[in-house]
C-alpha cells in the first residue's frame, strides 16, 4: 500500500492554505482601513450607550 | 546523565536567561502588564501560539491519536477556527478600550459587581488550571530525568516565576520567539525521524517508510489504518466538543489573548490571531503520527505515555530536541496561565478594587508580589495536591459563561448587567452541581460535557435577566476607582 499523503493530511493541508489566503487578504482588508477607524467605532458607541440612557465614561 | 537530560537542562538555563534579559525593557506598570502596548506582529502571534499549545496540543493529541487515530487533527483545526473569530470579531472590541484584562472589559460592558465576579472567578480558576499544568510540566520532566515529581515541579515552578518577576509580559514576549522556535524544529525534526528512520524498521512495516510503513505497521499489529487514517476517525460529536472548545476557550480567555492588548496598535492586535491560527494548524499532524507510531511499534499500552515513549525510544539527541519542544510548549502554557492570573490578581482585585488610590509603582511592586505569590503557591500546591487535576472543572464551568458575557455585551443591546453577573454565578453553581454530582450524575443523564452544560445554564440565565430587565439611568451608575470624575461632573 503505497501513500504518500494520507487523506487526514490532505484535508489539513487544505485548511492550511484556506487559513493562509485567509490571512493575506485580512491583511490586505484591515491594512485599506484608516488608523482612525477604532475612533470611529468609539463614537458609533457612545451613540448607542446615549440611545440606551446608559451612562457614559470617559473611553480612555 | 542521559543525552536528553543535557539538553532539556542546557535549554531551560538558556530560556530563565532570555526571560530575565527582558528587565532592561521595564520602566512601568504597563510594561510588566502589557509591554508597554508596544509589541509587533511577531511577538504578539507566536506568544498566542505558543501559550495555546500546551499539554493537552501536544501529549493530549497524541494520546487521543494513539486511541482513535488521526481525527485528532480536528483539535488544532477548531482552535485556529477560534482563534481567528477573535482576531475577526473580538479583538478591536477589547482594544477600544484598551483594557489589560477581560474582567475590566466587563465592567466596561456591564457594570461594577459584573467586573467583581469576573475578577475573582478569573483567579481562582487560572490559579487552579495553573496547578493542574504545572503537574503536567512536572510529570514530563519526571519522565525524561528520572527526578522525583515534587522536586520537578518545583524546579520549573520556580524558573518560571523568576523569569517572569523580571519583565511580566516582555519577559513571555521574548521566551515565546525561543519557545515558538523549538515547538517548530523540535517536534517536526522528531516527526520527521520518526517517519524516516524509525517506521523501516518495524518488523511489519516491509521496509517501507513514511506513512505506508506505518500504515503496514499498523496492519501488521491486527488494526485497520485505514480507520485509524481517516480524519473522521474520531466521530462528529468529538469534532464538534473540539469546536466548542475552541470557540468557549479563546475569545474571553485572558492567558491567551492578554498579548493582544499589548500589540502596538488595533491592526496587529487583530491579525496577529491570525497568524497565530496558522501556527498551531500543523502540530496535531506531527504529534498525531508519532502517537500512532507508539501504537504500531507497541511502546507502551499507556496511551498518555505515548509521545513521551516514541520520542524516548528514538535516537537520543533527536528525541532530545523533541522533548525540548514539548517541554517548551507545555512551559509557555503554565507562564501564559501564571501570568494570566497574576495580571487580574494584581491589577483588578489589589489596586483597582482594594488599594484604587495608589501609584505607578505600588502597581509594578504588587504586580511582581502577585506573580511571585501564585508562581511559589502553585509549584507547592501542585507538589502536595495530586487530586487537584479535578479542580479543572472550575476553569471549565465558567469559561463559557465569561464568553456568553463577552459576545452578547458587544452584540446584543438588552444585555443586562443583572443577566451578566448572574450567568456566571448560575455557571458556577452548574459546574459545582456536576462535579458532585448534586442531585443526579448529569454527564450519565444529559451526555453532555461539563462546559457545555455550564454553558446552557448561563446562556439561558443571560437571556432570560435580559429580557426581562430593562437598563435605566441607575443600572450601571457605580463607577469603579479606575474610571475618575473629571471637572463638572462629567466622566
Amino acid at each position: 500500500m503505497k501513500i504518500l499523503i494520507p487523506s487526514f493530511l490532505k484535508l489539513d493541508l487544505i485548511i492550511w492554505g484556506v487559513l493562509i489566503l485567509f490571512f493575506i487578504g485580512f491583511t490586505i482588508y484591515i491594512n485599506h482601513k484608516s488608523s482612525n477607524y477604532i475612533n470611529e467605532i468609539k463614537a458609533v458607541t457612545i451613540e448607542l450607550k446615549k440611545k440606551l440612557g446608559i451612562k457614559i465614561y470617559r473611553l480612555r | 546523565m542521559s543525552i536528553q537530560f543535557t539538553i532539556l537542562i542546557i535549554y531551560f538555563i538558556f530560556i530563565i536567561f532570555l526571560g530575565v534579559l527582558a528587565v532592561r525593557k521595564v520602566k512601568a506598570s504597563d510594561d510588566l502588564l502589557v509591554a508597554g502596548r508596544n509589541l509587533g506582529l511577531m511577538y504578539v502571534s507566536v506568544s498566542i501560539a505558543a501559550e495555546y499549545m500546551g499539554g493537552l496540543g501536544t501529549i493530549g493529541t497524541a494520546e487521543v491519536a494513539f486511541s482513535q487515530g488521526m481525527g485528532v487533527i480536528w483539535y488544532h483545526i477548531a482552535s485556529s477556527f477560534g482563534l481567528i473569530l477573535f482576531g475577526l470579531a473580538f479583538a478591536h472590541y477589547y482594544r477600544k478600550y484598551n483594557v489589560i484584562t477581560v474582567p475590566e472589559f466587563l465592567y466596561y460592558l456591564y457594570d461594577i459587581k459584573t467586573w467583581k465576579a469576573a475578577s475573582v472567578l478569573n483567579v481562582v480558576g487560572y490559579w487552579f488550571f495553573t496547578i493542574i499544568q504545572m503537574t503536567a510540566l512536572g510529570a514530563l520532566v519526571t519522565s525524561v530525568t528520572g527526578l522525583d515529581l515534587k522536586l520537578s515541579v518545583l524546579i520549573c515552578g520556580i524558573a518560571m516565576t523568576i523569569y517572569l518577576l523580571a519583565a511580566g509580559m516582555w519577559s513571555v514576549a521574548f521566551t515565546s520567539v525561543a519557545f515558538m522556535l523549538t515547538i517548530g524544529t523540535g517536534i517536526p525534526i522528531a516527526f520527521w525521524w520518526v517517519m524516516k528512520k524509525e517506521i523501516p524498521l518495524l518488523a511489519a512495516s516491509a521496509g517501507l517508510s513514511g506513512y505506508s510503513g506505518l500504515a503496514a505497521a499498523l496492519n501488521g499489529m491486527g488494526l485497520d489504518a485505514t480507520a485509524l487514517f481517516s480524519p473522521f476517525s474520531l466521530g462528529g460529536m468529538a469534532v464538534f466538543g473540539y469546536f466548542i472548545g475552541g470557540i468557549l476557550g479563546i475569545p474571553a480567555a485572558q492567558a491567551t489573548i492578554n498579548y493582544s492588548f499589548g500589540a502596538k496598535n488595533w491592526k496587529i492586535a487583530r491579525l496577529a490571531p491570525v497568524l497565530a491560527a496558522i501556527l498551531i494548524l500543523p502540530l496535531s499532524i506531527w504529534t498525531g503520527s508519532m502517537g500512532l507510531f507508539a501504537r504500531a511499534a507497541g511502546l507502551t499500552n499507556n496511551p498518555k505515555l505515548a509521545l513521551g515513549a516514541t520520542l524516548m525510544s528514538i535516537h537520543p539527541i533527536v528525541g532530545g530536541i523533541g522533548i525540548a519542544g514539548v517541554f517548551a510548549a507545555l512551559i509557555s502554557t503554565v507562564a501564559g496561565i501564571l501570568f494570566g492570573c497574576a495580571s487580574i490578581m494584581a491589577k483588578d482585585i489589589w489596586q483597582r478594587w482594594l488599594h484604587p488610590d495608589t501609584d505607578d509603582q505600588y502597581v509594578s511592586r504588587w504586580t511582581r508580589i502577585w506573580i511571585l505569590i501564585i508562581g511559589i503557591s502553585s509549584s507547592f500546591g501542585a507538589m502536595t495536591l495530586p487530586k487537584i487535576l479535578n479542580q479543572a472543572f472550575f476553569v471549565y464551568s465558567i469559561r463559557g459563561a465569561l464568553m456568553i458575557c463577552v459576545a452578547f455585551g458587544i452584540w446584543w443591546k438588552r444585555s443586562h448587567p443583572d443577566a451578566a453577573y448572574w450567568a456566571l454565578v448560575v455557571a458556577l453553581i452548574g459546574g459545582v452541581m456536576y462535579q458532585f454530582n448534586l442531585p443526579v450524575n448529569f454527564e450519565a443523564f444529559f451526555k453532555l460535557h461539563i462546559s457545555v452544560w455550564c454553558t446552557i445554564l448561563s446562556l439561558i440565565t443571560f437571556v432570560f435577566i435580559s429580557l426581562r430587565n430593562k437598563w435605566t439611568t441607575q443600572t450601571s451608575s457605580e463607577l469603579p476607582p479606575f474610571i475618575k470624575y473629571r471637572k463638572g461632573g462629567r466622566k
